[in-house]
């Protein structure tokens, strides 16, 4: 009985995106060009990856839910979906989201317009802004928290013709709903 | 005092309740807070319209100075006292209107403790207030460092992070000594051996 339900719940797909445990690399999947180790973090089928061995260096904008688990420099912006950093994931960014769930390092200043989730392996040195912050135990945090309803600009649609071809995506998914852009040099 | 497994000993504070008192009435305060962050202070501090800034101040010293035998004696080194000054505070942007400083004055070297409170004294507005604890056990060899929680304006939540050496025992004319460049001092006897002492800048 219990097993069975487990069949049933099992993706059929056996895509990366469905949390197998088992390490190591992943025959690289259409459309998922940075998505290189599976995750833990239960990511949904409209949910890009970038893998542990993934290094971006630059702005990753995104209109679908994000887990990171390599390592980023630069911003990060998913104004109206959650990005989730796991544990294995070391970013270097500014990061702005509807909601910002924490487990691995982090050093930057985090803004979320719904809630930030440190959870207990989460180290984030930074200043937060958010209208709910959770916190376990555990969670290690250097930096001002504010809680305050965030104003977050709506993200600008995107013409539909293809009006900037110097961009790279780093973040596409199936539905190529993922934007990213701009690898290369960060201000800050 | 009432112990609750899961959050610590839960006991009532008079120190906490003065500060708070002194809040009282003024919203959207900028706090720091040198203990771990906690679900507890945040929801709290944050409740009441509060700003707070955290940097978790013995795993800091602990990081930067190691937890062996020579915690004390790497302390008293001025250059690396004042690269960890430069580190933890110098980042800080004051002034704050308060500080909730728990008992991390304790596990100080005197160059250290003299930095430290030179530091907060920098950092507060004055006429802000500063909540510090010390043990009063004269004979304990350890005492207990602690994770404080709030729990409401008079009420903490004290769970034990693990005992620690105290570099020396604060008696209430060193204490008053240490915060000499402070308006005044206050102090609150408990019966658990820690006494609650709010400082005004």
């Amino acid at each position: 009985m219990w097993n069975r339900r487990k069949e049933e719940e099992a993706p059929r797909t056996g895509s990366p995106l469905s949390g197998s445990p088992l390490p190591g690399p992943v025959a690289p999947m259409e459309g998922m060009p940075v998505s290189t180790t599976p995750t833990g973090y239960q990511a949904a089928r409209n949910t890009a990856t970038i893998g542990e061995n993934v290094l971006i260096a630059g702005q990753i904008f995104a209109k679908e839910d994000l887990v990171i688990d390599g390592q980023i420099d630069g911003t990060i912006e998913l104004l109206e979906h959650k990005v989730t950093i796991g544990k294995a994931a070391r970013v270097k960014a500014t990061v702005k989201a509807r909601e910002v769930v924490i487990h691995g390092t982090v050093h930057g200043n985090v803004e979320a317009s719904d809630k930030i989730d440190l959870r207990r392996d989460a180290h984030l040195v930074g200043d937060i802004r958010a209208a709910r912050i959770a916190i376990e135990d555990g969670a290690i945090f250097k930096g001002s928290i504010d809680v305050t309803k965030v104003e977050v600009p709506k993200a600008a649609p995107r013409p539909a013709t293809s009006a900037a071809p110097t961009q790279t995506p780093v973040a596409a998914t199936n539905s190529q709903q993922a934007m990213a852009a701009g690898a290369g040099e960060q201000k800050r | 005092m009432s112990p609750s497994a899961a959050e610590g000993t839960i006991r009532p504070s008079a120190g906490l309740e003065q500060y708070f008192q002194q809040l009282q009435g003024r919203p959207t305060l900028r706090l720091l807070d040198l203990s771990p962050v906690s679900q507890a202070n945040v929801s709290f501090l944050a409740g009441l319209g509060h700003r707070l800034y955290c940097e978790d101040f013995l795993s800091s010293l602990d990081d930067f100075f190691g937890g062996d035998d020579d915690f004390y004696q790497a302390q008293e080194n001025p250059t690396r006292a004042q690269e960890f000054m430069n580190l933890t505070f110098r980042q800080l942007q004051g002034p704050f209107h308060g500080a909730l400083v728990w008992d991390c004055l304790q596990y100080l070297s005197p160059t250290m403790l003299e930095l430290t409170v030179t530091e907060l004294h920098r950092l507060l507005e004055p006429e802000s207030f500063l909540l510090a604890f010390f043990h009063n056990d004269e004979r304990a060899k350890s005492v207990p460092a602690s994770y404080y929680r709030i729990q409401d304006y008079r009420t903490l939540s004290i769970q034990e992070r693990g005992r620690r050496t105290p570099y020396q025992f604060f008696t209430n004319p060193f204490i008053e000594r240490v915060f000499r460049d402070f308006s005044s001092v206050k102090m609150y006897l408990t019966r658990d051996h820690l006494r609650e002492i709010l400082i005004k800048r």
